[in-house]
């Protein structure tokens, strides 16, 4: 057997993260996406075969597991989510962009249908398009790509992004809609 | 660039009256013109963008937009039943009263309907397992399901009894109820749960909402079997997948039930614990924190508050509660789901006795078990707890032994015996409990790897010795089974922190729960639910082996699991459930062989899968989603068909594939699916006529398929499969209007596909296959463009595809890499020699030429692409030497 860290790293993880280290991030975003990826297995290749797979169930079942399975230290739920959405963004940027390689081959170009496993919530080249979009506003305005991160990918509402980000919802929301126009204009400008 | 100031303009802009906004720009640009440009843009962009990523991709909740979205129900049918008015919302969804639509009867009922997000089919078939056992109840004390299905638009919904009434503690509390009338009417909801506990159904999602009581004061229970139907897994029926992140508040839900463990009658009484709780002093065991994962821990890990010490100042009141009361309600309130009252019946007669001054069987914890608490609750001290327990399974597992030797010896006192058979179910409870509940209580404990590792064997060990005791025990087989398939999940995450696993580990669990399953299946060959469950494990197995790159491996089992389902479905013909999953797993196995070249074996399972589709869908000929499973086997049927050489087959399929579209697109004219797969089917009918030398009657299906894109993109001009698929229609439109000399018209389309492709390309510089189709497209405008005479804009062309072509990765073992490069090749030759240019399209044919053959050397050219190679062959013939 092999000497791997465990998963209990996850409250020295986030407490390192608080501390601003950034490794400790891309740790705590490995375990969530971990997590996502194995009840997603769980789910597809396990109990019930060929099952449909909601990523909303997936991700809220993903969500209470690692929220409930969390000891004393991690009080601080904003904090928590905003892993989950980093790893959010991650598997579902992943699986749309397999989703499109999958799609087409052949050299003649014919269509080769399979039934999801994993029902995008949007199409998936929408999903890289925007995560690649995101890429472009987090070098122009890190925080402004979070705060779309944690609330397109994540779910989280103003407050609790003003608590993760520390700043005041009023800032929040301001970046939201600069960020929303910003992202569209540049969607628009290399779309159809 | 920093967005400072853009940003600062827009904001202030955003405050303006429009018919300010110019002037604003003007100054505070101040003539820094590319800034004012991306004002305006970002301006613009904002009144555009209006819902654009305001929903959350994955969102816990949308009770917001979807009452809104339900208030259009009111008025329209569901099922049989015409919706009259919203009774109610909730964690579920939204209630509804309704009337029967055809009135034959003035019957009112409610139809719940279920929030977005649920899976249909999972629910749908669960609910088609439940309905058959709660057809059968009749209780006063239960309101009746009557129906179940899915709305128009997928979600499903569930009809009952309308019940006129009130919730249960507001119902104690209007009349003012004393504590004896209270205690009575909770007597007779326990009586409804009994009956229902006799006929193995758990209800899951006791609370006062569920429990109305009428004018005449009988209380009625509500959603008796839904929450089951609402839960997917077998023993992962967590209700908080169910509710989502935050409206979670589990007021009701027991321990195991937040953890997510298997519930049993246990939870139902830990539920009606907290209801009796409500009614006897008005609030909840404990003051419920925010955050849902402090709602969980209070849940799991906080001791309640005694009832007599939870209602204030009310002395009198308190005092009643106080000794028996208290002990009653909090033994149903115990963590641990074996020590609560074994019953709800139990719990009831506890009360019984209360009432009538009989002592009562409840009593405070035992210091013994305050300290194991106390031990637990101790992170530092777990590896003590988890050694405490280890000792406590070795002793009561010794005691298991003597059972089952009392069991051999008929002299034994009876009472004893019956007490050996309630050890030898301790154990397997506590066996159990290792693996589902304290596995997890440990899973985060530093250093605990190989107590972990421990504790899962030891579980095993005493499991497999149980299993040994009693095998003719199928419910305990069947427990092992299900026992080993968590202990193949466990292993899948115990040795790595990403989850990278131990395949090996969980695939030998994994064999060893179908193995269990074969012998439960031998025993009894007629159990269908053991024959489903052991097909599941052969799935589960195959598809950990194909993950594991054992392809061929993972198809045999997958062929295993076929053969079971087959034979289950011998057994029970009508099981919707059984062939649904079948035609599933052939369609599955059918794509599969297709990877490995396998076209014979490919349409052999498609053809299966179509039998079963085409006999569900004629069963019930409304169901849409039948109708899409049926058109989608159909296009793998056909495309099987093509790829083994029966061409016109696989024409024929295809198009009993594009009617079903057709007929499902022209009843939902908006729906994207459906046009996408019409599309598709179209695309499809175009490839194989222009395999067949039929080019005009490709060109008509590609332009049907082109108009079917056209508006797809029109309708979502975001969506960038849309603009691929519809790149593609152009690209293929042109190609047959070359091939029959229609140049001019040609070179529109092909040049309309390659300023779509070259959008697509900058787009996303990673997509290798949208870098071949780009360069396959300008060589054809080049081609197009020489045979109109233009040679400028030919030659350039032509050169730029070449150097794309060189610049893009190549491996020369990706079949579809070398078929597109030798096409663009061969395009590229054309474009020469329309130029009269022999030297360079005899040299263009060459390289393409080699191309070719080596695709043949390496056994990697398709039958698709002959028609090329051959007309490459044909060209360089004429090139001599």
């Amino acid at each position: 057997m092999t000497d791997a860290r465990p998963p209990q790293e996850l409250t020295q993880l986030l407490a390192a993260w608080g501390r601003g280290d950034q490794q400790a991030l891309e740790r705590l975003t490995a375990l969530v996406y971990g997590e996502l990826r194995r009840l997603a297995h769980h789910y597809m290749g396990g109990q019930s075969p060929g099952h449909m797979l909601q990523t909303t169930a997936l991700v809220n079942e993903a969500y209470m597991r690692l929220a409930s399975q969390e000891k004393p230290d991690f009080n601080n739920r904003a904090h928590f989510l905003a892993v989950a959405a980093k790893a959010m963004r991650q598997i579902l940027v992943d699986h749309a962009k397999s989703a499109n390689r999958k799609k087409r081959g052949s050299g003649a170009g014919a269509v080769e249908l399979e039934e999801a496993a994993l029902v995008l919530p949007e199409p998936a080249r929408e999903i890289v398009d925007l995560n690649d979009a995101l890429e472009k506003l987090a070098q122009l305005d890190e925080r402004k790509a979070q705060v779309v991160e944690l609330k397109y990918f994540g779910g989280l509402e103003y407050e609790e992004i003003a608590t993760h980000l520390n700043v005041s919802v009023v800032t929040v929301q301001r970046d939201w809609t600069f960020s929303k126009a910003w992202l569209y204009s540049e969607l628009q400008s290399s779309g159809a | 660039m920093s967005l400072e100031a853009v940003e600062r303009i827009f904001h202030a802009a955003l405050e303006l009256p429009p018919d300010e906004v110019s002037a604003f720009l003007e100054q505070s640009c101040a003539g820094d013109a590319s800034l004012r440009r991306q004002v305006e843009l970002l301006l613009e962009s904002h009144r555009q963008a209006d819902r654009f990523i305001e929903q959350p991709l994955v969102r816990p909740q949308a009770d917001a937009i979807e009452s809104a979205d339900d208030d259009r129900l009111l008025g329209q049918v569901v099922g049989q039943y015409r919706i009259l008015r919203r009774l109610g919302g909730g964690g579920m969804g939204v209630v509804y009263l309704a009337q029967r639509a055809d009135q034959h009867y003035e019957k009112r009922v409610a139809v719940k309907l279920i929030k977005r997000g649920m899976d249909t089919d999972s629910v749908l078939r669960h609910f088609h397992t439940e309905r058959q056992i709660l057809a059968t109840f009749d209780h006063p004390n239960i309101a009746h399901l009557l129906d179940g299905g899915a709305t128009d638009d997928g979600r499903p919904y569930f009809v009952m009894e309308y019940v006129e009434g009130v919730p249960v503690d507001a119902y104690c509390d209007a009349r003012q109820l004393s504590i004896t009338q209270r205690l009575q009417l909770f007597r007779q909801i326990c009586g409804a749960v009994t009956y229902a506990h006799r006929h193995a159904v758990i209800h899951r999602d006791l609370k006062p909402s569920n429990i109305l009581v009428d004018s005449d004061g009988v209380p009625k229970l509500l959603d008796f079997g839904i929450a089951k139907v609402l839960q997917p897994g077998e023993y992962r029926e967590s209700i908080l997948t169910m509710l989502g992140l935050r409206m979670m508040t589990p007021d009701y839900a027991s321990p195991e039930q937040v953890r997510g463990e298997a519930l049993t009658t246990a939870s139902d009484v830990y539920s009606l614990g907290v209801v009796l709780y409500k009614l006897l002093t008005g609030s909840q065991p404990y003051d419920l924190p925010r955050t849902s994962h402090d709602i969980s821990r209070a849940i799991t890990e906080t001791e309640p508050r005694r009832p007599s010490a939870a209602v204030g100042s009310a002395e009198r009141w308190a005092r009643g509660l106080r000794g028996d009361l208290d002990n009653i309600v909090l033994m149903a309130l115990r963590k641990e789901p074996e020590r609560r009252y074994q019953s709800v019946e139990r719990f009831s007669d506890d009360i019984r006795r209360h009432l009538e001054r009989l002592p009562v069987l409840a009593r405070q914890d035992t210091f013994g078990y305050r300290a194991m608490k106390f031990v637990q609750r101790n992170k530092a001290a777990t590896a003590a707890a988890v050694l405490v327990t280890l000792s406590l399974l070795g002793g009561i597992v010794a005691t298991s032994w003597q059972a089952q030797k009392a069991r051999e010896q008929e002299a034994i006192a009876k009472a004893a015996k019956a007490r050996a058979e309630e050890r030898f179910n301790d154990v397997r409870r506590l066996a159990n409990s290792v693996l589902f509940e304290y596995y997890d209580a440990i899973e985060n404990l530093p250093g605990a790897t190989a107590a972990r590792e421990m504790l899962v064997k030891n579980a095993i060990t005493y499991l497999d010795s149980l299993a040994g005791e009693a095998s003719d025990d199928k419910d305990l087989q069947r427990e092992l089974a299900a026992a080993y398939d968590r202990v193949g999940d466990v292993h899948g995450k115990l040795f790595s922190a990403a989850s990278l696993g131990d395949r090996a580990g969980a695939l030998n669990s994994y064999m060893k729960a179908s193995r269990i399953r074969e012998a439960i299946v031998a025993a009894d060959p007629r159990d269908q639910r053991a024959r489903t469950d052991l097909a599941g494990s052969y799935i589960t197995i195959g598809s950990q082996l194909q993950e594991t790159n054992e392809t061929m491996r993972g198809a045999d089992y997958v062929r295993r699991g076929i053969a079971e389902y087959v034979k289950a479905l011998a057994q029970n013909p009508a099981d919707a459930q059984i062939r649904n999953e079948l035609a599933r797993a052939y369609n599955n196995l059918g794509l599969a062989l297709e990877e490995f070249g396998d076209a014979a074996g490919s349409m052999q399972n498609h053809r299966e899968a179509l039998q079963l589709r085409e006999a569900m869908a004629a069963a019930e000929p409304g169901n849409e989603k039948y109708q899409r499973n049926l058109a989608v086997s159909y296009i793998n049927l056909g495309r099987a068909q093509v790829l083994s050489g029966a061409l016109s087959d696989g024409l024929a399929s295809n198009r009993a594939a594009m009617t079903i579209c057709s007929a499902l697109l022209a009843a939902n004219a908006r729906n994207a699916d459906y046009r996408r797969l019409l599309s598709n089917t179209y695309q499809n009918d175009g490839e194989y006529r222009d395999f067949l030398d039929d080019s005009a009657g490709a060109l008509e299906s590609f332009r049907k398929k082109l108009v079917l894109d056209e508006q797809s993109v029109a309708d979502d001009p975001l969506n960038a499969a849309a603009r691929e698929d519809y790149g593609y229609a152009n690209a293929r439109i042109g190609d047959m209007l070359a091939e029959s000399g229609a140049n001019a018209q040609a070179l529109q389309y092909r040049e309309k596909a390659l300023a779509l492709y070259e959008r697509m390309a900058a787009d996303q510089p990673e997509s290798v296959i949208v870098r071949y189709r780009t360069a396959i497209v300008r060589a054809g405008v080049a081609e197009v463009q020489a045979k109109l005479g233009r040679s400028d804009i030919a030659l350039r062309q032509a050169a730029r595809a070449v150097v794309q072509l060189d610049e893009a990765p190549a491996d020369p073992a990706v079949a579809w890499q070398r078929a597109l490069s030798a096409q663009a090749l061969m395009l590229v030759g054309h474009t020469y020699a329309a130029l009269k240019d022999r030297r360079a399209a005899c040299n263009a044919y060459g390289r393409s030429f080699e191309m070719w053959q080596d695709m043949e050397k390496r056994g990697i050219l398709t039958a698709d692409v002959f028609q090329y190679r051959d007309e490459v062959a044909r060209q360089r013939a004429t090139c001599g030497k």
